[in-house]
């Protein structure tokens, strides 16, 4: 059976029918193992083991618009550029025509897969070692799509004139001010912006300008998260999307993803086998993912150096 | 910290031999270190120029194990020495330099169980070789480690 694992707000996800099969499966491979052994374990308070690398939150995929395409099918991106003019004329002049053009990108596929062995004996280890390394295993499929994404957004944003701004030391509130402004004054405002979460926390230092006109009237609410939070959130009105695997120096900030590009994510596939000579079972996972951006007007990226 | 990080990748093409035994006596016996016979019929760590293959033995048989120092259960006893040609993952406490040795390089038996980039014996071959790096997330928090893909070829006979 083919298993589809996906993160949804931090936690594993199998669907219903998948998760019984997999559950049959386990309870089989435990009714195979000692029972006096198994029973050792728990008997002797087994705590689980406390983890000691950060959850890996996956965060690229904000910035792309979800398409159904899978590997294989004609995945065809038009190319466009605008041609069309309107001009002031005699009504005795001829009319003038401008045709667009007919052009097409496409995508290449990246394929990630992953591979456990678990030994027979683990279900007597008194802990969930299946559970623990199959989220391992999830984080590590999300890293790697994150690495298929990131440098596509940092292309985005270095192919755009200006669009790679620096801020010394910490995040300013001017640095952010000055993306904002600089996007809503040709028409591609930005809406969400991903932030380490310790970089957001900067926000302690703002200073609202002197002299302003919103100076000494912000809302009891800023102040109030500025203490509580050590950053205040909703900022220039956009989705801060804040963890601690974003990278602490850079802060991508984009338009609404259906405006920048598309994510092809084709199911997470699992297999098993049962391994009869080295007493170990083999599970392994597998996507093909693909990107693209198209609006790179959208991108930015904000380098605090 | 000692990252002692040991995979074996393609554990389908290599040759897992559980009939040997520990020298007794040995510590700081650990996976992925060289095993070979120094002297007498049974394995140890210090292997000379013809390493038989790395130890790989998770201790599956003991119940509540408080280190992966093979020495302190399996002296005496039978322990797993994988060998053959295979790829495996080594963090960089696997290497004598206490760091991985860039793409490309040659591995050779060290002197002390460990891989080592220089050939510690006049005329002893190559037991693999560097092909890749991988990033492996680290208990130091958000941190990673590099460890080194090799394939290895062994044993030197």
């Amino acid at each position: 059976m083919d298993y589809t694992l996906k993160i949804k707000g931090g936690q594993l996800e199998l669907p219903t029918d998948q998760r019984k099969h997999f559950e049959s499966q386990m309870k089989a491979a435990m009714q195979i193992a000692d029972h006096g052994r198994r029973m050792a374990a728990v008997a002797a308070h087994v705590l689980g083991p406390i983890r000691k690398v950060a959850e890996y939150l996956e965060w690229t995929d904000k910035f792309f618009a979800n398409d159904p395409a899978r590997p294989n099918d004609v995945v065809r991106i038009a190319q466009d550029t605008y041609t069309a003019i309107a001009y002031m004329s005699s009504p005795d002049g001829q009319i003038l025509y401008t045709r667009p053009g007919k052009s097409y990108t496409t995508v290449s596929w990246r394929h990630i897969r992953c591979g456990l062995e678990i030994p027979w004996d683990a279900g007597d280890w008194g802990w969930d070692v299946m559970g623990t390394k199959m989220m391992e295993a999830a984080e590590e499929l999300a890293r790697r799509r994150d690495e298929v994404r990131q440098p596509l957004l940092d292309a985005a944003a270095i192919g755009q004139a200006g669009h790679i701004p620096t801020v010394a030391t910490t995040l300013t509130k001017a640095s952010i001010d000055s993306i904002i402004q600089g996007a809503a004054r040709v028409g591609f405002p930005i809406t969400q912006v991903a932030v380490n979460i310790g970089r957001l926390m900067d926000q302690t230092s703002w200073a609202l300008p002197a002299n302003s006109m919103v100076s000494g009237v912000v809302p009891e609410s800023y102040g109030r998260d500025l203490m509580t939070r050590l950053y205040f959130n909703g900022y220039g009105g956009l989705t801060w999307i804040a963890n601690h695997t974003i990278p602490y120096d850079y802060l991508y900030l984009t338009g609404p993803a259906s405006k920048i590009g598309w994510q092809f994510l084709d199911a997470v596939r699992g297999a098993s086998e049962t391994n009869i000579d080295r007493d170990v079972d083999k599970h392994n996972w597998r996507q093909n993912i693909a990107a693209h951006i198209e609006g790179s007007q959208w991108v930015w990226r904000l380098q605090v150096v | 910290m000692t990252n002692r990080y040991f995979n074996v990748l393609t554990p389908d093409q290599a040759i897992f031999d559980g009939v040997n035994k520990l020298n007794s006596g040995s510590d700081a016996v650990y996976r992925g270190m060289l095993a070979g016979w120094p002297s007498g019929g049974s394995l140890g760590t210090s292997t000379g120029s013809a390493p038989y293959g790395q130890f790989y033995d998770y201790l599956r048989n003991e119940e509540y194990v408080a280190t992966e120092d093979l020495g302190d259960y399996l002296d005496g006893k039978e322990v797993g020495v994988v060998t053959g040609k295979y790829l495996s993952l080594c963090g960089p406490d696997c290497f004598a330099a206490g760091s991985i040795p860039s793409v490309g390089a040659k591995l050779y038996a060290g002197t002390a169980g460990l891989l080592d980039v220089n050939q510690n014996w006049d005329g002893a071959a190559s037991i693999g070789k560097v092909v890749g790096h991988y990033t492996v997330a680290d208990a130091a928090g958000a941190g990673s480690f590099s460890a080194a893909q090799c394939l290895m070829d062994l044993p030197v006979l």
